[in-house]
């Protein structure tokens, strides 16, 4: 069954947040079940940020105790290699910790995570080269995690300030996508910081890009910044999106068929900071449907 | 594959502006001897060369997150005459670009880099004591990421839960002095002194075996005989090597058999079957 077909069967899971290890933990950071609990819409669904190595904080424990929905977003493998995603030892760690969160889905930053051999506390994140070959190792790795997991595995955009390729990003994960028969969990900070470095208009690309594989779509803040006059922005998920990120968001949100999912990244934030920006995809979520 | 090479390429470029600048100015020895194409050298000749500047805090970060596994090397280290800002230097020395390039721990790498750093910058009255507990902590680190060893059928090797290091005598009890001191809020303060320690006796040494359990490594000096024993079996031995070496190395004719078979049964010689 290709993709197109199975992505019938993915639950919709409509507006959530997302947390990784101890991003709950500081006095001023959102509790997710507490999100919940005040505003059941801007919670519907959480997002896990997974390191193998350190497992669930409490707030994710919280969370799947009380048998809510997930996704499980990894911080911990580099899908363009064989031996990081048949990693044996890692592969049974995640597929325990799919057991209790029973995610809808696997998900995260296609990009370089580390250097060698999966390590603790060395969190890279860059994105990849974005060539055909890369996508062509990239694909493989994808394809091969989902066979290991039996779960879809979206690749995400990543966020950086160097590009390097011949290819414009979003050509690139169409590639990926279709190679891998996959689906796309598109950044819109992540598109919209990497139109903006790499000099392009915000919406170039999009035209080519099959919007009917985008499953789930990321909104967070960034900061802008310079650097001896290269400016950048930096993903800090800030309460604040951008006015491109928002641009990009409203203007994917109705033309994605296969959405099911829109995260607003903003985990390490009290709540009064990032209710306006809930409010706001929760109206564009709600219009959509 | 290549496409991976260009990636480690770009991480050296920015974690070490230097070598950035080399690859920007065409030193033709940043780029020798690599498995990167002509268009992907284009590529990143095309980058805007301010973008490797963006973050110049990733030094830093890897420093933090090796704190807990070279606690006691750091420790030591930064008391002996190096001031932290040394540490910065790490990104630009081969210990960091030859680890990222062969995918080694960066980790250790960061260790051999305390060590050297000890050896040419120490204080001399300090300088023994602090490469010898960088060496230790560096070996734990080792141990920690040590895979199982290549073991043919017949043949024993020292297990991947075990590493056996020579050091001058009172090594050990200078480690088990200074690790209680070395946490991480004490690291960089200038006002948490070294505590004070035996002497070492660098014309003497001690073997010191490492090993790795659930529960964590354990230290513990062992006899020069076993010490020689299991670094003799570092590389694979057959059964009756091991037992000819131990007996070399003062075991009666029958304890030798009964020797190695304790090592087995210790989980310190891994069997490569029949």
């Amino acid at each position: 069954m290709s993709f197109l077909d199975r992505v019938h069967h993915l639950p919709v899971l409509g507006v959530g947040v997302s947390t990784e290890y101890g991003a709950g933990d500081r006095a001023d950071s959102l509790d997710p079940v507490a999100l919940r609990a005040a505003h059941p819409g801007y919670a519907r669904f959480l997002e896990v940020g997974v390191e193998t190595a350190k497992g669930l904080d409490r707030h994710a424990e919280a969370w799947a105790a009380q048998h809510l929905p997930t996704t499980y977003h990894f911080l911990d493998v580099n899908l363009d290699d064989p031996r990081d995603v048949g990693d044996v030892p890692w592969l049974a760690e995640v597929r325990g910790l799919c057991e209790r969160l029973r995610p809808a889905w696997l998900c995260g930053d296609a990009g370089l995570w580390h250097v060698g051999r999966r390590d603790r506390g060395h969190m890279l994140l860059l994105p990849p080269i974005l060539s055909d070959a890369s996508a062509d190792a990239l694909a493989d790795g994808i394809a091969s995690l989902r066979d290991a997991t039996g779960r879809e595995v979206l690749p995400e955009n990543p966020p950086g300030s160097v590009y390097l390729g011949d290819l414009h990003l979003l050509e690139f994960f169409a590639r990926v996508c279709d190679r891998a028969d996959t689906g796309q969990l598109l950044d819109v900070a992540h598109l919209a910081l990497y139109q903006r470095v790499t000099g392009h208009a915000p919406f170039d690309g999009l035209d080519a890009f099959p919007l009917e594989r985008v499953v789930e779509l990321h909104v967070a803040g960034g900061t802008e910044r310079s650097h001896d006059g290269f400016a950048w922005v930096e993903d800090d998920h800030s309460p604040e999106p951008l006015p491109d990120t928002w641009a990009l968001a409203e203007w994917l949100l109705p033309r994605c068929p296969n959405l099911k999912a829109i995260v607003y990244e903003c985990e390490r934030n009290p709540l009064s900071a990032i209710v306006p920006g809930f409010q706001r995809i929760h109206a564009l979520w709600t219009a959509r449907t | 594959m290549s496409h991976a090479v260009l990636q480690r390429v770009v991480v050296r470029m920015l974690h070490d502006p230097r070598f950035a600048a080399s690859v920007f100015q065409h030193d033709a020895r940043a780029l020798s001897g690599l498995d990167v194409t002509a268009e992907e050298r284009q590529w990143l000749l095309a980058a805007d060369p301010r973008a490797f500047r963006t973050d110049p805090e990733r030094g830093t970060r890897l420093w933090q997150a090796a704190c807990d596994e070279l606690a006691v090397a750091l420790f030591v280290v930064l008391r002996c005459g190096i001031a932290p800002a040394r540490l910065e230097e790490f990104c630009s020395t081969r210990h960091f670009h030859d680890a990222i390039m062969a995918e080694n721990a960066l980790v250790v790498a960061m260790g051999a880099f305390l060590e050297e750093v000890a050896r040419t910058r120490g204080q001399p009255a300090r300088r023994e004591l602090a490469v010898s507990l960088v060496r230790l902590d560096t070996a734990m680190a080792r141990l920690r990421r040590r895979a199982t060893p290549p073991c043919p059928p017949g043949k024993l090797v020292l297990s991947e839960t075990a590493l056996v290091v020579r050091l001058p005598a009172g090594t050990l009890a200078a480690y088990e002095r200074v690790a209680p001191c070395a946490r991480a809020e004490t690291l960089f303060d200038p006002a948490a002194p070294l505590p004070p320690l035996p002497s070492l006796e660098p014309r003497h040494s001690e073997l010191v075996l490492l090993e790795r359990a659930a529960s964590g490594l354990r230290l513990g000096a062992v006899s020069d005989a076993l010490g020689k024993l299991l670094l003799f079996c570092e590389t694979p031995q057959s059964q009756d090597a091991v037992c000819a070496e131990a007996r070399r190395l003062g075991a009666a004719p029958g304890e030798d058999a009964e020797l190695v078979a304790e090592q087995r049964a210790a989980g310190l010689f891994a069997w490569g079957g029949p």
